[in-house]
């Protein structure tokens, strides 16, 4: 893998910054850009209705395109629904399962869930249903025996994330969802965090797959709802309109198949083509190269967080067991003064320096990392703590970076 | 000056700690990050006499409430609680990203939060 060569691709990149948050969103080849602007300059039209050529051109792009995104995750194309990101697809999901759901029945999640595969669920509650919560241990990963106890005949849905975006923890997706289906539960993947990062193939235990195009070098807009086919064809649409149907009488709506029948109103045509050159350049340098790349930057970031004292560092301590990323909060030099006399005049009133403004030092040295609660505010909770900095990489991030960014905050002297 | 330089160059706050017998006692809590702020003041015939702050905050939080406490000692409660957050802003010696604006203005909200925020 020629990391120059890949830098050389993203145009953002001759700004002189080090970009440490492609976990919130990554930065974009030109290869993406231009397949963009190519579709607006010569093929633009609405898709599946006209019949003239141009319209056809678009369409025969815009379905080319879910076609290439379903084999890069090993799936059919009338099994991938274009939703705006993970968040809309699991939105999709929840509202259209849940006529499928009776009062008493249970939802299973784990503790490490970003608000996008949690408030989907917590809605249900509200129906009657019952959302449970696997434990973690003290490495952040999730409790197997914890999920064993609380997989019961009650539990629907098991809806859990493949990656942390805040622990960076890789899931074994295998495990729970096996156990799920044995239970005859539907398993659910947030692959928001893996998809982009980790070789992935669909397996016949998962049922359901979210993931986002932003995060994985496609453009915003634009993410991916997988549905088995039997199981999509059983459910009723989320959002009703435009494009979705076959035929409309005052008295009777024939919906379309899936996946188009989930696609209400004109799709984001751009998106898909985008996310679509996005894949392309995902296998050209392959996903087995970018999850080695990513672990030899996260195997680096560990040893300077952990030859760091003032570092304070969350999740997996075994560099296999995470993808490319890594959380943590700085402690105060000062600290220890504080606490000899806590009446001081001292500048922190804490044990640890708030993210926030670590972020801020370290954007004043161009490092841009994310800080706060990384919109999974219940786990900073269950683990104590109020938010916290968090570096995370991707194919074009360099050791130097990444050294860069450990050294910067050596320098951080309060 | 940078942000980087302004804050790690900071001194000692002047007006950290309690005051027993402070007239208003307030707590400011930031909206999204969990941030608390305790303001204590005293009056004397409606002037603040003495003020001190403590709590549990980030130091862009920390600093504006020392800044902001030693601005208003000397000034009528009345005028304090009438400082807009545009002037306070301005006045603040490092510009802040949008995301930080409310760390800067926590302990000017939370005075306004006060029983004399009706002179505002």
């Amino acid at each position: 893998m020629d990391i120059n060569s890949i830098r050389k691709d993203f145009p953002i990149l001759n700004r002189n910054f080090i970009y440490l948050d492609s976990a919130a969103t990554s930065q974009k080849p030109r290869q993406v850009i231009d397949a963009i602007r190519n579709y607006y300059e010569n093929y633009n039209a609405n898709v599946h209705r006209s019949i003239y050529s141009l319209a056809s051109e678009a369409t025969e792009i815009y379905e080319s395109s879910r076609k290439n995104i379903a084999d890069f995750i090993g799936a059919r194309d009338n099994e991938i629904i274009f939703t705006r990101n993970t968040t809309e697809a699991l939105n999709l999901l929840s509202y259209s399962l849940q006529s499928k759901l009776e009062k008493g029945d249970e939802v299973l999640l784990s503790r490490m869930e970003h608000h996008s595969n949690l408030l989907p669920w917590l809605r249900l509650e509200s129906y009657g249903i019952k959302v449970k919560f696997i434990e973690l241990d003290s490495e952040g990963n999730m409790d197997e025996e914890d999920f064993k106890s609380k997989l019961t005949k009650n539990v629907k849905i098991v809806s859990i994330t493949h990656v942390s975006n805040v622990l960076g923890t890789i899931n074994n997706i295998e495990f729970f969802g096996k156990m799920a289906k044995e239970n005859g539960s539907l398993f659910v993947v947030d692959g928001a965090q893996s998809i982009p990062h980790l070789p992935f193939k669909i397996n016949d235990y998962i049922d359901f797959l979210a993931f986002s195009g932003h995060k994985m070098l496609g453009p915003m807009g634009i993410g991916v709802l997988y549905g088995k086919y039997s199981l999509l064809e059983g459910l009723p649409p989320f959002m009703q309109g435009g494009e979705m149907v076959k035929s409309v009488s005052l008295e009777r709506v024939i919906y379309e198949d899936p996946p188009v029948k989930f696609e209400a109103g004109t799709p984001n045509v751009e998106g898909a083509v985008g996310l679509s050159a996005a894949v392309d350049y995902l296998k050209k340098i392959g996903m087995d190269n970018i999850r080695k790349h990513e672990y030899e930057l996260g195997k680096r970031a560990l040893e300077l967080a952990e030859s760091n004292k003032l570092i304070e560092y969350y999740g997996p301590r075994d560099s296999r067991k995470r993808s490319g990323l890594i959380s943590f909060n700085l402690k105060s030099k000062k600290y220890d003064r504080i606490v000899k006399d806590l009446q001081s005049k001292s500048i922190i009133a804490g044990k640890l320096i708030h993210s926030h403004d670590v972020a801020e030092f370290l954007g004043d040295k161009s490092v841009f990392a994310r800080s706060g609660y990384h919109c999974a505010e219940p786990l900073f909770k269950y683990l104590g703590i109020n938010g916290s900095v968090r570096f995370s990489w991707y194919l074009y991030n360099t050791i130097q970076e990444i050294e860069k960014a450990f050294e910067s905050l050596g320098e951080i002297n309060v | 000056m940078s942000n980087w330089d302004f804050i790690n160059n900071y001194g000692d706050l002047r007006n950290w700690g309690k005051l027993d017998s402070a007239d208003i006692k307030i707590e400011g809590a930031g909206t999204q990050c969990g941030d608390v702020i305790n303001l204590y003041i005293k009056l004397e015939n409606g002037i603040i006499k003495d003020a001190k702050f403590d709590g549990d905050a980030c130091i862009l939080s920390t600093i504006s409430a020392d800044i902001f406490l030693s601005k208003i000692i000397g000034m009528n409660i009345k005028d304090a609680v009438k400082i807009s957050e545009n002037s306070y802003l301005e006045e603040f010696p490092i510009n802040v990203s949008p995301g930080r604006i409310g760390c800067v203005l926590l302990p000017l909200r939370t005075l306004k939060r006060s029983e004399y925020g009706k002179y505002c």
